[in-house]
């Protein structure tokens, strides 16, 4: 069918100023028409969006795919699935694969599968040093060249200082930048649980939030000092939150993620001793989500990335010092964010922006536009759509989340990407390849 | 209930409940009656992750007594870390179809983990820096054999907080009966949220922790940690928190001391004090017997 008309959506799409219903006509994958009340024609495939947000679709600059070397846990296939279905279009994948993504043809390997199966925009982060060991610095340039869209060591911090300047500021100069996993591992030594009043409780091992604070304000400093930007990844505290406001008050270039367990998960999800709730930064206190919801609605986080961490069960079933950290998010985001706007903490606006307009401006790509002219790139969802998640509805390999088995507000129906529905809920519920 | 996992699963009438059964026991026990048929027929695992003497053989006579077949499984600690997770684990055990599960492991948390998925019941007999309840359902069924009621006392415990589950379980025991319950140790062995354990008083101040109390639990220093940041030599540990004769003194009259064992000698307690007239520490052993065959018949009359 060449011709698709979305009618009866509300269409919010922050950079061409549209937040009203509109309807829209798609053909041979273009927008050729966007206004109110098309009547219907023969031969066109008409999706009813009342009760729906369009929006432009989302990018998420923080996803875990785990290809090449560990694809028991996921792979380019699985995780785009999970991305599609999470309204998410471009994905940036960390580089702490086996091998690590350390080198052109890594990035470009990542890259061509991204194309092969060919859902949606996967991009690679690289490494910012070799192996991700914190030594020596990678060939950034030629990972730039290669499609890196900007460097890592995500999964462990850079702790060396000087090294961290200098990356900071070679980054600058190819036009990109370095993201920082902040954790000061001397702090967080054999730390699991946030220390916090549960952890004390239950006698878990406990992980101070001053691991995460002193790498962050390390990285402000030198931001401020070098003039290069910095990104803080998966901020999650509300003393971190006041040291990046701090840094921006100062002029710097720093920007700052949080991911949709920190805006929604805290230190409680321990109660059951259980790893699920294992994740870095640790999950963390009510006053730390309600400081990194307000932060994010302020504009002092700029946007949201899910840390997509999949792990297989057998895994996440080590004690809780071998279990590795992480859980997935690409399909709780949306609706994670949902129940912000629902709370008032943002409008729907800003729930656009930090999901995709702002993401994808940080990585210097034109975010996906819902003009006439435009291959179709947006997600129809609706925000109000009750779902429980259970580990049939989730498309990642692992299915590692303390929310399973919850209802959670908030659904994509359709996403469009290249022209073309690559994700549709309820009716088939499923993927939609060439 | 089906598994005693930790001290806040029981009432106060479940606690005395189980004193009742372990004096009945302690007192048939003194007068000869030296094997008991509750547990006839019933199995009893004792999968212990982490070395134990006396938790250890004091669940497995306790069973032996009541007529149990017992069966020991030890696993280092290393031989775990090398693969054998705790699904692994849960599903051997699951599989061996025991009536009772006595574990001890070094992860907090783990026999709640195992005991949400099996049938048999489970026994916490320590986890990691959690719980270990049966070894506070002791110290309390000492206390008041000793004193004749917990409620009113004012007892401290003394020692590495942190690391202590022994501690987490008594915190919770002693404030359910009614004591009034200090905290002391070097402020790097206290937690930074120590208020969320539920005692009355923190203090770093070892004459503060003892003066005019009742009973005084001292905890094991673990010296595997002295080469960490915990407190900086043993010597001043002993100086500072031990409990010497000088410092004796400054208890009420009718103290008791009490100590979860194995005392480290002249460190958390001068050596002569050890089983001098104030301690009760043998008694926390004989009575562990005692209160082990109880939870035993607690847990099956549930």
């Amino acid at each position: 069918m060449d011709t698709i008309i979305i009618k009866d959506g509300h269409i919010v799409d922050p950079e061409n100023n549209i937040n009203e219903q509109l309807d829209i006509v798609i053909e041979k994958g273009v927008i050729t028409k966007i206004e109110k009340n098309i009547t219907p024609f023969p031969n066109a495939r008409v999706i009813d969006a009342s009760d729906c947000i369009v929006s432009p679709s989302f990018t998420d600059l923080h996803v875990h795919f785990r290809d090449p070397g560990q694809t028991y846990k996921e792979d380019i296939r699985t995780g785009s699935m999970a991305a599609v279905a999470g309204g998410f279009t471009t994905v940036v994948c960390m580089p702490n694969t086996i091998p690590a993504i350390d080198e052109p043809s890594i990035v470009r390997y990542v890259i061509e599968k991204g194309e092969e199966v060919g859902l949606c925009r996967v991009l690679p982060a690289a490494a910012v040093t070799k192996g991700r060991k914190g030594k020596e610095l990678t060939e950034m340039a030629l990972l730039k060249d290669a499609g890196a869209v900007y460097f890592t060591d995500d999964g462990a911090p850079v702790v060396d200082s000087h090294i961290m300047r200098k990356a900071m500021e070679y980054a600058a100069s190819l036009g990109t930048f370095v993201a920082d996993h902040c954790e000061d591992l001397s702090l967080s030594k054999d730390g699991v649980a946030h220390e916090g009043e549960i952890a004390a409780a239950l006698g878990l091992p406990p992980l101070p939030p001053e691991a995460e604070e002193t790498m962050v304000a390390r990285d402000c400093v030198l931001s401020i000092r070098t003039g290069a930007p910095v990104h803080i990844c998966h901020l999650s505290t509300k003393l971190a939150v006041e040291v990046v406001a701090w840094a921006k008050a100062m002029g710097a270039n720093v920007t700052a993620e949080v991911t949709p367990h920190h805006l929604y998960l805290c230190d409680d999800e321990w109660l059951d001793f259980h790893c699920k709730a294992k994740v870095s930064p640790p999950l963390r206190e009510y006053e730390d989500i309600e400081a990194v919801r307000w932060a994010l609605s302020s504009k002092i986080i700029d946007f949201v990335a899910t840390d997509h961490a999949p792990h297989a069960h057998h895994e996440k079933m080590l004690d809780h010092w071998n279990c590795p950290p992480g859980m997935i998010g690409l399909q709780f985001a949306l609706p994670i964010v949902m129940e912000l706007v629902r709370k008032d903490y943002i409008d729907m606006v800003r729930a656009v922006e930090v999901l995709s307009t702002e993401p994808a401006k940080k990585i210097n790509m034109k975010p996906p536009s819902i003009k006439v002219g435009e291959r179709a790139e947006f997600v129809v969802f609706n925000p109000n759509e009750t779902w429980e998640v259970t580990e049939e509805k989730i498309f990642s390999k692992s299915k590692n989340t303390p929310l399973l088995g919850r209802k959670l507000r908030g659904k994509v129906k359709y996403t469009f990407f290249n022209g073309k529905i690559v994700y549709e809920d309820r009716y088939k519920e499923e993927f939609c390849y060439d | 209930m089906k598994d005693l996992l930790s001290v806040n699963q029981l009432s106060v009438s479940d606690i005395y409940q189980i004193y009742e059964y372990a004096k009945d026991y302690k007192d048939r026990y003194k007068r000869g009656e030296t094997k008991f048929s509750d547990l006839r027929g019933c199995s009893v695992l004792l999968p212990f992750f982490e070395s134990s003497t006396r938790t250890r053989t004091s669940f497995e006579l306790a069973g032996k007594i009541l007529s149990a077949d017992t069966i020991n499984i030890s696993a280092s600690q290393s031989s775990v870390k090398k693969g054998e997770n705790l699904y692994d684990t849960i599903k051997t055990l699951e599989a061996m179809n025991s009536d009772f599960i006595v574990i001890r492991h070094y992860m907090s948390g783990a026999p709640h983990i195992v005991a949400k998925e099996v049938k048999s019941r489970v026994i916490n007999a320590g986890d990691g820096t959690n719980e270990h309840p049966s070894q506070a359902l002791l110290d309390g069924f000492t206390i008041l054999e000793k004193k004749g009621k917990i409620e009113g006392l004012k007892i401290s415990i003394v020692g590495d907080i942190l690391h202590s589950r022994v501690a987490r379980s008594e915190i919770k025991l002693l404030k359910k009966l009614g004591a009034e319950v200090t905290l002391c140790g070097p402020i790097t062995m206290i937690p930074r949220h120590v208020e969320a354990l539920g005692a009355d008083y923190i203090t770093t101040d070892i004459e503060d922790a003892l003066s005019d109390r009742d009973v005084v639990i001292f905890l094991r220093i673990q010296l595997e940690r002295q080469s960490k940041v915990f407190f900086t030599t043993l010597n001043e540990y002993s100086v500072k928190f031990g409990l010497n004769q000088e410092r004796l003194e400054l208890l009420r009259d009718d103290a008791i001391i009490m100590h979860p064992g194995p005392v480290n000698r002249g460190i958390e307690i001068q050596s002569e004090l050890v089983y001098g007239n104030r301690s009760l520490i043998l008694e926390q052993v004989e009575n562990g017997l005692f209160v082990r065959m109880a939870i035993y018949k607690f847990l099956l009359n549930k």
